[in-house]
């Protein structure tokens, strides 16, 4: 029987344009780096172009099965579904940060909205396309991307004659806060990529355009890169690092004449991304769910995913200083590891069972990987 | 104004019923029922003990605090500033 596949490659490719910008499109996630945030942002895009690399082999191994699926039938049942809890609380706490992230972008420009509000504005749309389904999901991937260029073309151009590029000096000094500046930016956005791994058996043609899937990468984090050398260079080192939006304080100094407020125009652009990259995150939670508890179907399961993005969001960090502590500065020491560990060990793993591996994933998959389940 | 979060609550609870509850349990498929009730009663416990305050149920955050001397002890070998 034919393979369903509700993705191509190509919005594949969108979907982690649209993951690695709207996971950070208003922060510096080396800012640790001082004027060299940039070049950590540069080099930690490494990581990630590692962990694609690994989950886009673990996927040639096992073409029908997804990384959950993968890692109980390389690991064994009880290591594999141990493993699969610890990658689901990384998943789940960063879905959770997500949505924390779009509350506070949103606050700073709707003060007097109260944030329990805002939760469900954020999250009603992503239950409304995860109901849709994924080709949906795929052709949202599609349309929000050509709205996502445009806007962060016109962000970019807008802010140029702003850049004073001896902010950025001196380049490469003091390697200790470059490395520290290196791993947050790997860690987050970077390393996010490995939720992708939940998607892959669900994707057309992804064997012969695979390239197209590191090109779109790579293209992000270039545009990242940029984005955060532009901002260092017109904010400032020290700026960049007190801000909690650099890139958004950027464009309320952009403008032409008396016209003013700029940033209000670019909030589509934030939010658009913002919400994707949370959808993503949501789907990736249901497959997991489903694997866990080898459920037939994720569907009942969106409501309460949904629900609990706005009720965790709200226990888990009472307010913005809460919110920097943990996620800046404690979530990573969890999350980096994981994101990297979990593809490393079960393409190890498979790879030194390879013979094995390959026969067993022949076979046909189970119920639970079945794509009328997906 | 932790009490706007039983708007969610209710909303949520409604739309899970209509949507999941009345035609899984119509189709008799209490299997699939089983794991999404139980989820979204833990979450709407801990939504309560938010509407109240009762700070009663431990906190995922918890675990997050786990990490902090590792965190620390990061940030002082690389010399991150604060």
């Amino acid at each position: 029987m034919k393979r369903e596949t509700p993705l191509s490659s190509q919005q594949l490719a969108f979907l982690v344009f649209l993951l690695i910008l709207g996971s950070s499109l208003v922060f510096v996630s080396g800012r640790a780096a001082g004027q060299n945030a940039w070049l950590a942002e540069l080099l930690g895009m490494f990581p990630g172009l590692y962990i694609l690399w690994a989950i886009l082999k673990l996927q040639t191994w096992f073409p029908d099965k997804r990384i959950t699926q993968i890692s109980t039938q390389v690991l064994g049942r009880a290591l594999g579904t141990v493993l699969n809890l610890v990658f689901f609380w990384s998943i789940f706490i960063l879905a959770l940060s997500f949505v924390y992230d779009v509350s506070i972008l949103l606050k700073v420009i709707y003060p007097a909205i109260p944030r329990l509000i805002l939760y469900p504005i954020i999250v009603l749309p992503c239950i409304y396309v995860l109901y849709k389904g994924l080709t949906a999901m795929g052709r949202m991937g599609e349309l929000f991307f050509f709205i996502g260029v445009f806007f962060i073309a016109l962000a970019i151009i807008t802010a140029i004659p702003l850049m004073d590029i001896s902010k950025l000096k001196p380049v490469g000094s003091e390697w200790k806060p470059l490395l520290a500046g290196f791993l947050y930016a790997a860690d987050w956005p970077f390393d996010g990529v490995v939720i992708l791994a939940l998607f892959l058996p669900l994707v057309g043609n992804l064997k012969q355009e695979k390239r197209k899937v590191f090109r779109w990468y790579l293209i992000s984090a270039g545009t990242l890169t940029f984005l955060d050398l532009q901002t260092i260079s017109i904010l400032g080192p020290y700026l960049t690092k007190i801000s909690q939006f650099p890139i958004f304080e950027v464009f309320r100094l952009v403008g032409f004449g008396e016209f003013k407020r700029l940033e209000l125009g670019f909030l589509l652009m934030w939010f658009l991304t913002g919400v994707t990259g949370i959808i993503i995150y949501l789907q990736g939670l249901l497959f997991l769910f489903q694997d866990v508890f080898s459920l037939d179907d994720y569907k009942p399961l969106i409501l309460p995913l949904g629900l609990s993005m706005i009720v965790f969001s709200a226990y888990t960090f009472p307010s913005d200083i809460s919110y920097q502590l943990l996620v800046f500065k404690y979530l990573s020491v969890y999350t980096f590891p994981v994101n990297l560990l979990y593809p490393s060990i079960l393409l190890i793993t498979a790879a030194l069972r390879k013979p094995g591996a390959q026969s067993k994933a022949k076979e046909p998959s189970d119920e639970s990987a079945s794509p009328e389940n997906s | 104004m932790p009490v706007l979060m039983l708007y969610s609550l209710t909303g949520f609870l409604i739309l899970f019923i209509v949507l999941e509850i009345i035609p899984l349990s119509r189709k008799r498929e209490w299997k699939q029922l089983i794991i999404p009730v139980i989820f979204i009663s833990l979450t709407m416990l801990y939504g309560i003990d938010y509407v109240f305050s009762l700070n009663i149920l431990p906190n995922p955050n918890k675990t997050l605090y786990y990490f902090k001397p590792l965190s620390e002890n990061f940030e002082r070998i690389l010399q991150v500033k604060p």
